[in-house]
Order: structure tokens, then sequence, then C-alpha cells
């Protein structure tokens, strides 16, 4: 089997990239890096639509779109081998607050679905596969369809795509694997994670998207220096 | 037989603490007034053989209080003072019948990790993930589990010199887990808990989206605050 990850280098830290680089070694995963010059936030979803002629991305079975500024354990486990060929996502309903504001603000694009805030998924790591064209195709193509409301939801809101996909995922019944959250720890701060580092202990991947910058390049580089993740390069 | 809500007081030093156990009941009451083939037992007078024990640790001697009143039972729910449940929430019991079941408990990281690594000690062979780290405020248990909770309490027993009064959390969680015990977890919506960590209070959308909450991360004043609030708003047609 033929795994990537999507990686973006926009906005991206580059502890970050580097993680991911020594751990696709490790795995015999090819990292895939992005347009340096515009935001990944929808363009990723056309991996498998608009760009899967390109023969370099159709020859992969499995490939993981990750946020930026999302870092991995060098030592982390392949988690490809656990998706069990569904569309691999983490669920983590500890914001609970933010999830139920951003469902109610989404819903005017998607009347007759409901998301329950317990079903809630993350984006910041998910893993797709060749199946899942046709549902990356639709993603790609809601959003086309809907971009002024998007958009408008993004600048005023600060809604990215994340809530749109779960509508989406539910809309065409698409069966997902949820993944240990550890393979997508983010809300460090509001976890009171960050203080003692024993979140590079106890997880295997990090997200300090919702960490606002330049404290977030701060914590990135002081986690990527700690010697336990050093010593496993 | 009757499924039993067996309903825990925490001890109250304040004012505040008395007013939340106070609304605890009263939604406890409301719940099993709406359901059928329910009772509430309210633990009040320890018995003789734990009353030297921690007061908090008395709530894992339920089964002996409930053999020493004749209360029978199918399920036993035990749930603290420090919860609040919707009247009209869904009866839990019917969702589970043999099963030990509870809803994750969200802690801080930091708290949650300590609380594991507490205890460790006396599980040197057992590995608590921290995603199914479950709740005590609030757990089903029924006849399968009686020799295993009789032999958590001699256990208690047993290190009560060694131990401090909040490790028994997370030892209840290893004790379940050594002994192999088959753990439901409920929908979160049965544990909304951390209301302030988790930006739920800056409007009141936490009133409606779960059918049970924990109060216990919050200080006295402001859980009793919310709960008055939450109390208020189910009225007395509740």
């Amino acid at each position: 089997m033929k795994k990537a990850v999507y990686l973006p280098t926009y906005n991206n830290h580059p502890s970050c990239i580097e993680s991911w680089e020594i751990w696709g070694k490790k795995h015999q995963v090819s990292i895939l890096h992005d347009s340096e010059k515009e935001r990944p936030i929808w363009q990723r979803w056309s991996l498998f639509g608009d760009l899967v002629t390109q023969s370099s991305l159709n020859e992969y079975d499995k490939i993981a779109l990750v946020n930026p500024c999302v870092m991995i354990h060098p030592s982390a486990p392949d988690f490809f081998s656990l998706t069990d060929d569904r569309l691999a996502v983490i669920y983590d309903p500890f914001l609970a607050g933010d999830i139920i504001k951003s469902l109610e603000k989404m819903q005017k694009a998607f009347p007759m679905t409901f998301v329950d805030w317990t079903e809630y998924f993350h984006t910041g790591l998910v893993i797709i596969g060749k199946r899942h064209e046709l549902f990356c195709r639709k993603c790609f193509k809601f959003r086309e369809e809907n971009r002024e409301l998007l958009d408008q939801l993004e600048s005023d809101e600060r809604l990215q795509e994340q809530t749109a996909i779960n509508y989406l995922v539910k809309d065409q019944r698409i069966h997902t694997k949820g993944l240990h959250p550890a393979f997508n720890f983010s809300a460090l701060e509001k976890r009171s994670a960050l203080m003692d580092f024993k979140f590079t202990e106890k997880t295997f991947v990090w997200n300090f998207s919702d960490i606002p910058k330049p404290t977030a390049n701060d914590w990135i580089e002081k986690t990527w220096r700690l010697d336990l993740l050093q010593n496993s390069c | 037989m009757n499924d039993i809500i067996f309903f825990f007081p925490i001890e109250s030093d304040s004012y505040y603490e008395e007013k939340t156990g106070d609304l605890s009941l009263k939604s406890w009451k409301k719940w099993v007034k709406n359901q059928k083939n329910t009772e509430i037992f309210v633990h009040k007078d320890p018995l003789n053989h734990f009353i030297h024990l921690p007061k908090r640790w008395h709530q894992w001697f339920f089964l002996d209080v409930l053999d020493t009143h004749g209360v029978d039972y199918k399920q036993v729910a035990v749930v603290t003072s420090q919860t609040m449940i919707q009247p009209h929430a869904p009866n839990f019991f019917l969702l589970n019948s043999e099963f030990f079941a509870s809803a994750y408990h969200v802690l801080p990281f930091d708290v949650l990790i300590h609380k594991i690594e507490q205890v460790k000690s006396y599980f040197p062979q057992i590995e608590l993930d921290w995603r199914r780290y479950f709740s005590t405020d609030f757990f089903l248990v029924n006849e399968r589990h009686t020799s295993s909770m009789k032999r958590f309490t001699e256990f208690l027993e047993e290190k009560k010199d060694e131990l401090s009064t909040d490790a028994v959390h997370p030892l209840f969680n290893y004790w379940i887990k050594q002994e192999k015990i088959r753990l439901r977890f409920l929908n979160e919506k049965y544990h909304l808990n951390m209301l302030k960590e988790r930006n739920l209070l800056r409007d009141e959308h936490w009133m409606k989206m779960a059918h049970l909450w924990n109060f216990s991360s919050l200080k006295p004043n402001i859980a009793a605050q919310l709960m008055t609030h939450l109390h208020e708003s189910w009225g007395t047609s509740s």
C-alpha cells in the first residue's frame, strides 16, 4: 500500500514539517507539499478531485491531510493501518462550546442535515483513500457552489472547512473511523496540557493551530527541542 | 425489582455546597418521578463497619448500604450531589442492562495524567488510557459486579492509611480494568462538565445540550449560580 501525507507549507512551522519528514521516512510514507502561495483550507480536498489526474498523486492508496502547525512524534505509530479503509478522523468534543456554535452557524448551508455535537470530528488529521474520490469531489464542488456564504462565514465567524466537512460526511452518509484523540491532540492551552510537556509522552500528534501566533511558534520550538523527541529522530 | 438511584451527598461545609447538593437532589427526584420502575435512595447514615473511613469514601459502600436497608435492585446508578439531571432525560437504565456503564470524565490534561500516575504503583501491569477515564460521580452497576465491588471496598480498607482521599477515583478506574469488567461508555450528553474550560459559559447552549451535568470543576458559588439557573429554567411543570 502506498501512503502519503499532504502537508501544507503555507503558514506552517519548519519544525512541524521536519517532524513529518522524519516520521514519513520511518514508515515509508511520502510527504507531499502543497503550493506555498495559498492557504490550504478547501484546496486540499481537491487532491482526489481535480488533481487526481496527476499521476504522481494517483499512485497513492491513502493520503493523510494535515493542518498547518501540526507536529508528529517521530516515534508515533503508523496510523494508516488503523483506518479500516474508512475516512479516518478524530472525534473529540473537548471544545464543546465552540463546536455547538459552529454547527449552528453552518446549519444554514445544510438545512436538511443535522449533526449532533457529540458526533463532531476534527479535520486536523484526516485520512482518505481512493474510495473517497467522489466524496472529495463533492466537497470541492460544494465549496465552489457556496463560495460566497463560506467566505462570509470564514471572515465573520472564523469558520473554516471543518464544520462543513462534518455536515458533508453526514449528508453523504460516509462511514468514518474514529482514531484515538492522541492522533490529533488539540486545544493544548485550554486543556492545561502545555506546562510539563506530558502530552509528548501520552499522545502522538499535536495540533498547535488553535494557539495564537507567535505563542504557538514558541511552543512548537520548545516541544521540538525536547530530548525525548530529538532522541527519537 | 426496580432500578435504583443511589444518591450520595458530598459533604458540604458551606452555604453554596449545601445549596448545590439540594438542587442536585431535587433534579434526581424529579427525574425518578418521570421514570417507571425506578426509585431513589438517598445515603444518610454510614454503617458502623466503614464509619472510620474518610466520608468521601462512604460512596463505595453503596451495595452494603442497600443490602442493610433491604433494597433489591436490577441496576444501581451511583450519583453524587455534584451532578444534575434534566428531569425528562432519557432513561439511561434502558440503554444498558448488563455492563458496567459510565461516561467519559473530561479533566484538565495535567490533572488527568497526575491522577492516572498517582496510583499506578498499585496496578503495575495495567495501562490506563486517558481517553477512557470514566466519571465516578455517575456510574451504573448490576448484580454481576457485586463481588468485584466488595473486593474494591476491602482493598480501600486495607490501603486506607496509604491513600489520599481523592486517590479513590483513579483507583476505581484501574480496578474496573484490572477486574476485566466490560465498560460501556454512555454518550457524552450524560456527563457534561468543565463548562468554563470548554467555552460553554459564553451563552446558554450548555443548558440544552446535555442530559446530565457535573459541576465539580467549578467553585461552589459559581456552581450554585448555574445550578439555580438550570433548575429555574425547568420551571415547576417538570
